[in-house]
């Protein structure tokens, strides 16, 4: 970054500023990350909840955290928080806080100690590996784990343990996202950044409710706008919501048709030639894979995609299917305004943005909604440069950092690597210092697969760390019952009883948040540092310690060699990174950053991957270079992706579509925004949202009680109408925040069969009055 | 050395110390207004709102102190509903129970 005077003189004033709000950070005391004012000592840290992966300042006094505010000098939030972000000083003394290890004892739990808690498990995992094998014992983690929690659980597993039973809820959430980058980038995470939510001027969102998920980057959108008469946003979903009440246009469509509405976008652009011939021609390859590709209901469902080659002519081809009126037959969706989207998205003036979060990834054929936006910024070349780029949000605070990154899923290795390469794993044994015969060659079995190996048997021990399965699986009642079949033992790692603890054979109670040193890395590739800042309550530790001692009792305490355990992790694991277009910087230059943008070379961030003049491995005179897609010439693939049903559609029997989701105040299965009195009482309990006239011609009224019922489950709630979120005709919607109220009992456990990752947002239900 | 070039020299001296102090990754710098802000936790809403509610009615009060009501010092956010949430039952319509945590 240039520094010209005026940026200068803007930070010296942003310095004095800072200091007269009464967080000397910057002038302050120890590594500059902490200063000390009035008795309170502050520090930073991101926020502990979303993938947006905002900057705080958290100030402590006497052993216990005082207060939080918005970090003016983050980047990201610029001094701003959504609700929650307000109430992390809250979210950690809940009276409830577990603080000792539990050990089950029948229907109880009985406190014992560390060592106690920690010889059964290893017993446990001794015992299953020797008559069983390495296979018969798993870790579901989660993109909770800082980095390091993640590296541990992943180099212990895949090279100690000798299995590749390593999964996170990342699964749930960001596999579809990974498989799209993977097969058309050939590498995992978004060329742009948040930057271009200031610097562009027009923006799609597909299915996602960024006012309630992602409020933060939503408010930062709304001030472009207000800056900029020219911004346009443009919301397509299935469910009115606080988001689309604030677009220019919303665009009501059917479920799982978004994928026929890209296509006739694609197909508009094509037929009229509104697309980039020049860029096509320099960046683009066209591939199409399998169809009819199934749903992964059955058990050990196998699917591997067969990608062919094909021409620019066969994909025009392709989209001819597509025109306006066939999609706007199937979605809803009027042909004008199919017209309108894709002169939209072709304008030469405008500078285009696509957003997108769980709407595409939790999706039969989430790979496949991927590919098909993706394939509309390639027609028109609007991708790599500043202001104008698809962007998929994250859901958790280091989905990108810890699940992808360094790589916690059965197939993945850190850095895009992955198992099933040997050189790969070749790489990975010897900076962990293990023979290469250590890692083994077949991937472990994904999220959905490795829950239903607990339930058949093939997997006996599992640990469950800083997440909560048995509220968030799909299909969850078969899950649950699981868990506490003969023979199977279940450790959970958490900070509050859970829903989840609650089938435990050992409870550990863990350190969290600023508890314990760690790094997060959010959505746009920004790795975040924070140094521990209090004590965790009574005996509960860090998972990380957790972990290695676990190691260290089996045996393979040689894989964690550190005196300085955080810091010398992190440059063993950095150097996986170096040269692959993954940099990471020194474990220091993060200590005083507010982030930094990975590829990290030579100090200086990056904003825009792919990018001559912003991305240090595209040399002068590239222009623009996917330089991670060697294996198709450092091109990208525009897919032909067809229209595909869902698993499960509405019948008869069962006529509404239900969609599961998030609400602003509470985050994922509530555990610790449910333990705030003010959110609490802000967002008490889940509903049901329905269709004012469905609701109408079901004699339905605001707030009676109604039961549903999937072909699964069946649960009891209030009907909510014109309430927060109004869905669509034929549509209801259920937040999985509430513990008491499992609507994961009712959704399917379909998958999509590239990325794995299941269906959460369609499923068909039927309706009556309770 | 020329005097202009002694000036380039503490200019980036300057420079130097000064980036490492603020953020490599610093590119916006917050006004003052914005530091204010990162203050204190939003106050809640004491009061009943309807869903349907925009800034324009929140606004409608709070941007000159209508009938007492506190003035906001950002007008210009018009996500309202992002940071400050109700004290209790959310829209007109709606009544709800407060529900015991565990």
């Amino acid at each position: 970054m240039e520094w010209t005077r005026r940026k200068f003189l803007k930070t010296t004033a942003a310095a004095a500023a800072f200091a007269a709000a009464g967080a000397d950070l910057i002038k302050g005391g120890a590594g500059n990350a902490e200063a000390v004012e009035n008795g309170i000592k502050w520090g930073k840290a991101p926020c502990r909840f979303c993938g947006v992966g905002c900057g705080v300042l958290v100030g402590v006094k006497n052993n216990r955290i005082v207060a939080t505010k918005g970090d003016p000098a983050a980047p990201v939030n610029k001094g701003l928080n959504c609700i929650k972000g307000y109430f992390l000083s809250k979210v950690l003394y809940g009276k409830d806080r577990l603080t000792k290890p539990l050990i089950r004892k029948g229907d109880k739990f009985v406190e014992a100690s560390w060592d106690e808690a920690m010889e059964l498990i290893t017993s446990k995992f001794k015992e299953s590996v020797e008559k069983h094998g390495p296979d018969s014992v798993a870790i579901y983690g989660s993109g909770q784990w800082t980095v390091f929690e993640g590296y541990a659980a992943s180099k212990l597993f895949k090279g100690g343990i000798g299995t590749n039973n390593i999964e996170p809820n990342a699964r749930l959430c960001m596999a579809s996202a990974v498989a799209a980058f993977m097969n058309t980038f050939g590498s995992d995470e978004p060329m742009g950044c948040y930057d271009d939510l200031d610097l562009g001027d027009t923006y799609f969102l597909w299915g996602a409710n960024m006012a309630e998920a992602h409020p933060v980057l939503f408010s930062r959108l709304i001030d472009n706008k207000l800056k900029n008469t020219r911004v346009k946003i443009i919301d397509l979903g299935t469910r009115f919501t606080r988001t689309s009440q604030m677009a220019d246009m919303y665009v009501s469509f059917k479920p799982q048709t978004d994928l026929a509405i890209l296509n006739g976008i694609a197909h508009v652009i094509v037929k009229e030639k509104l697309y980039d011939e020049d860029f096509i021609k320099k960046h683009v390859v066209f591939k199409k894979g399998k169809e009819n590709i199934g749903y992964g209901l059955e058990e050990k469902y196998k699917f591997d995609d067969e990608p062919k080659g094909i021409t620019f002519e066969e994909y025009r081809e392709f989209l001819k299917l597509y025109t306006p009126e066939y999609v706007s037959k199937l979605s809803g969706v009027p042909v004008k305004t199919i017209h309108e989207m894709a002169h939209l998205y072709a304008d030469k003036k405008r500078k285009v943005n696509s957003l997108w979060t769980m709407g595409f990834n939790h999706h039969s054929r989430g790979t496949w909604a991927n590919n098909l936006v993706y394939n509309l910024h390639l027609l028109t070349g609007k991708i790599g440069r500043p202001g104008e780029n698809p962007l998929s949000l994250t859901g958790q605070p280091s989905a990108c950092g810890t699940a992808r990154e360094v790589g916690t899923f059965g197939h993945r290795l850190p850095a895009d690597m992955v198992v099933m390469n040997p050189e790969h794993r070749e790489k990975t044994a010897k900076i962990w210092g293990v023979p290469a015969s250590k890692i083994p060659a077949k991937p472990g079995p994904h999220a959905v697969e490795m829950f239903r190996g607990l339930d058949r048997g093939e997997i006996k021990v599992m640990w469950i760390q800083v997440t909560n399965p048995f509220v968030s699986l799909p299909n969850l009642t078969r899950y649950r019952k699981a868990a506490r079949k003969e023979g199977r033992f279940i450790v959970v790692s958490d900070i509050y009883p859970t829903r989840s603890t609650e089938l435990a054979d050992v409870i550990l109670p863990s350190a969290s948040w600023v508890e314990k040193e760690g790094v997060f890395g959010n959505t746009e590739r920004r790795t975040q540092h924070w140094f521990k800042l209090v004590e965790p309550p009574g005996e509960a530790r860090n998972d990380l310690w957790q972990t290695m001692e676990l190691a260290r009792r089996l045996g393979h305490g040689n894989l964690f060699p550190y005196k300085s355990v955080e810091k010398e992790m992190w440059e063993e694991y950095r150097q996986f990174t170096i040269g692959q277009g993954k940099d990471l910087a020194p474990y220091e230059a993060y200590h005083k950053a507010r982030g930094l943008r990975w590829p990290v070379v030579n100090g200086q961030e990056t904003l825009w991957r792919y990018a001559e003049g912003h991305d240090p491995y595209v040399k002068k005179g590239e222009g623009l270079k996917f330089y991670k897609n060697k294996a198709n010439d450092f091109k990208a693939v525009i897919w032909a992706r067809p229209y595909e049903p869902p698993a499960e559609s509405p019948d008869r029997e069962y006529p509404f579509w239900l969609s599961t989701g998030r609400v602003l105040e509470h985050w994922h299965t509530g555990t610790m925004t449910g333990r705030v009195p003010e959110l609490k009482r802000a967002y008490p309990a889940a509903v049901v949202e329905m269709n004012a006239d469905d609701a109408k011609r079901l004699g339905i009224k605001n707030r009676d009680k109604v039961k549903m019922s999937s072909r699964r489950g069946t649960i009891v709630l209030p009907a909510e109408i014109n309430g927060r979120g109004k869905p669509g005709k034929g549509n209801v919607f259920v937040a999985f925040f509430d513990e008491t109220k499992l609507i994961n009992e009712l959704c399917i456990d379909a998958y999509d069969p590239i990325s794995k990752e299941p269906e959460f947002k369609k499923c068909a239900v039927k309706i009556e009055k309770a | 050395m020329k005097p202009f070039a002694k000036v380039l020299v503490v200019a980036a001296f300057a420079c130097v110390m000064f980036v490492p102090m603020v953020s490599l990754a610093q590119e916006e710098v917050p006004t003052e207004k914005e530091v204010k802000q990162a203050e204190n936790e939003p106050p809640v809403i004491p009061h009943r709102v309807q869903e349907s509610d925009t800034a324009k009615e929140c606004l409608a009060c709070h941007k000159t102190g209508k009938k007492g009501a506190p003035v906001t010092p950002h007008p210009e956010r018009k996500a309202c509903t992002q940071c400050h949430v109700p004290t209790a039952g959310f829209t007109i319509n709606k009544k709800v129970k407060g529900v015991k945590t565990k």
